[in-house]
């Protein structure tokens, strides 16, 4: 559960972008925040992951007071959250192969387990072929998908995602909505953004509108 | 976590170095032998005199340690090579000079001759002349030689410039990788001197690099495809990396990566500090 509490934050004096918030969100489940441009859709997705301090207000993960949380603490806490952010590129210096087992190594995980990760998630994805590729190499589409990839090759328990599918076609983009919600099955929570609704007849994603600073609504 | 130290990004300021600093030194390398054969071979000497022995002394003088291919056409003598000033050794050979200009040889001797003009590295020494031909041919000398030296200057400024051009960019990567890392969740980084270290190393090994492909292919060129390179022999003396003697070819490569390096390390630190 994630439960947000009187959330507000400003990046100029008196000029919030959101003015408390509050949000509940379940344990296992596909959220979507959608909103016109420069609304906080971001903003909030970065809050929540930890990587910026709101001005005010709490966000709870679990049992964790994120805002109480402080380096390093915040930082092992960070490594059960898949991300995917325009601020967090693959590093443009190492190949597929290596930017997907960065998350991994952080983890401790083995050598021999991590190649076994990557293949499978890269056949996964139909992108075997790529793995010792570099990410200039490859199309938008594929290097979203890689950064999809490596949000979540490492187990997390939540997926926060901005704008995952802006670079990939419809048909793509319902195979990874069914691979993500495999994984929503397993209890992985997905916190999306995006401009529009993704599929309004799948009554298992939660949609909340981003009307102003200081409104959002369940649109289900 | 461990920072990659990627060999390929030390071999893009390798060539990319190369590639500059080797163009424009093959333009200034051609300004000078268009020169050289459209206006006059790197030492010559003109002489009115007809006399078979004194043309003969000159040419006993010049054909020694510091010239070579020397030859007589149309009653003047060619002397091609290099050398310094006081190697010249050169007796009172005209008696009547319009400029005279006295120089000293290694034996303090005094040494008259007519007009000493530089073109590039080379050394040009009338002995005597019509004026006309003094006049046009200085004019060309120097404007030409400046030319050269500013092409030289300029190649030098854009490999230092294209240097720290990338190792910003160096710089640049390794803060992405370090913002991406700590976003991953990684809590244990090698320390920021480490990285420092690293950094310069890397400029390090491409200056080495870059100096001893430079270095290399001149003298190749020198060997196989220009017959008439040899000042660039002088000018590559200076920083022969194959010299062991040339200690201050590897002090100023130290200092040069030293300074780029802690100037970036600043700046690395200070964009750390911000993230």
């Amino acid at each position: 559960m994630i439960t947000v509490k009187n959330l507000s934050i400003s990046y100029q004096q008196n000029h919030y972008i959101l003015e408390n918030i509050n949000l509940n969100i379940k344990k296992g489940s596909f959220n979507v925040f959608i909103g016109e441009t420069g609304i906080g859709k971001t903003t909030l997705l970065k809050i929540i992951s930890g990587l910026i301090k709101p001005n005010k207000g709490e966000i709870m993960i679990g049992d964790q007071n994120l805002s109480k949380l402080s380096h390093p603490y915040l930082s092992i806490f960070r490594r059960g959250i898949g991300l995917i952010l325009e601020e967090f590129p693959l590093l443009q210096d190492y190949t597929i192969y290596e930017n997907l087992s960065l998350p991994l190594k952080i983890s401790n995980l083995k050598k021999k387990n991590i190649t076994k990760k990557i293949n499978y998630f890269l056949k996964l994805f139909n992108m075997t072929s790529m793995v010792n590729r570099f990410p200039k190499q490859l199309s938008q589409g594929e290097n979203q998908k890689i950064h999809i990839i490596r949000a979540i090759i490492n187990n997390p328990f939540l997926l926060v995602a901005d704008e995952p599918f802006s670079n990939i076609d419809t048909e793509e983009s319902i195979k990874i909505i069914q691979i993500l919600q495999s994984l929503q099955r397993k209890g992985l929570t997905l916190l999306t953004t995006s401009h529009e609704k993704y599929d309004p007849s799948n009554k298992n994603v939660i949609y909340f509108k981003i009307f102003n600073k200081n409104s959002i609504k369940n649109e289900n | 976590m461990k920072i990659k130290v990627s060999s390929h990004r030390v071999i893009n300021i390798f060539f990319t170095n190369c590639i500059f600093y080797f163009t424009l030194l093959l333009i200034s390398n051609l300004i000078n032998f268009y020169s050289i054969n459209n206006w006059s071979p790197e030492i010559t000497i003109y002489t009115k005199s007809s006399d078979e022995k004194e043309i003969r002394s000159v040419i006993e003088l010049l054909s020694g340690k510091n010239f070579n291919d020397v030859h007589i056409l149309d009653k003047k003598v060619y002397a091609k090579g290099f050398t310094e000033q006081s190697e010249l050794e050169i007796d009172n050979l005209i008696e009547s000079l319009p400029t005279p200009i006295v120089i000293k040889n290694i034996k303090h001797n005094d040494i008259t001759v007519i007009k000493k003009l530089f073109l590039g590295n080379n050394f040009i020494v009338a002995i005597d002349a019509d004026e006309d031909y003094l006049k046009d041919s200085k004019f060309v000398s120097l404007s030409l030689t400046f030319f050269y030296y500013m092409v030289l200057f300029f190649s030098f400024v854009v490999f230092c410039f294209n240097s720290y051009g990338f190792s910003n960019e160096i710089v640049q990567t390794r803060i992405n990788e370090i913002k991406v890392l700590s976003i991953l969740g990684a809590t244990n980084f090698y320390s920021q001197k480490f990285i420092v270290l690293i950094l310069m190393l890397e400029l390090f090994v491409a200056f080495i690099l870059s100096i001893t492909f430079i270095n290399s292919t001149v003298l190749i060129l020198k060997k196989y495809l220009l017959n008439r390179v040899e000042y660039f022999n002088l000018f590559l003396s200076e920083i022969d990396i194959f010299d062991t003697s040339n200690i201050y070819f590897y002090l100023s490569i130290i200092i040069f990566s030293f300074i780029i390096g802690s100037t970036l390390s600043l700046k690395l630190n200070k964009k750390i500090l911000a993230l």
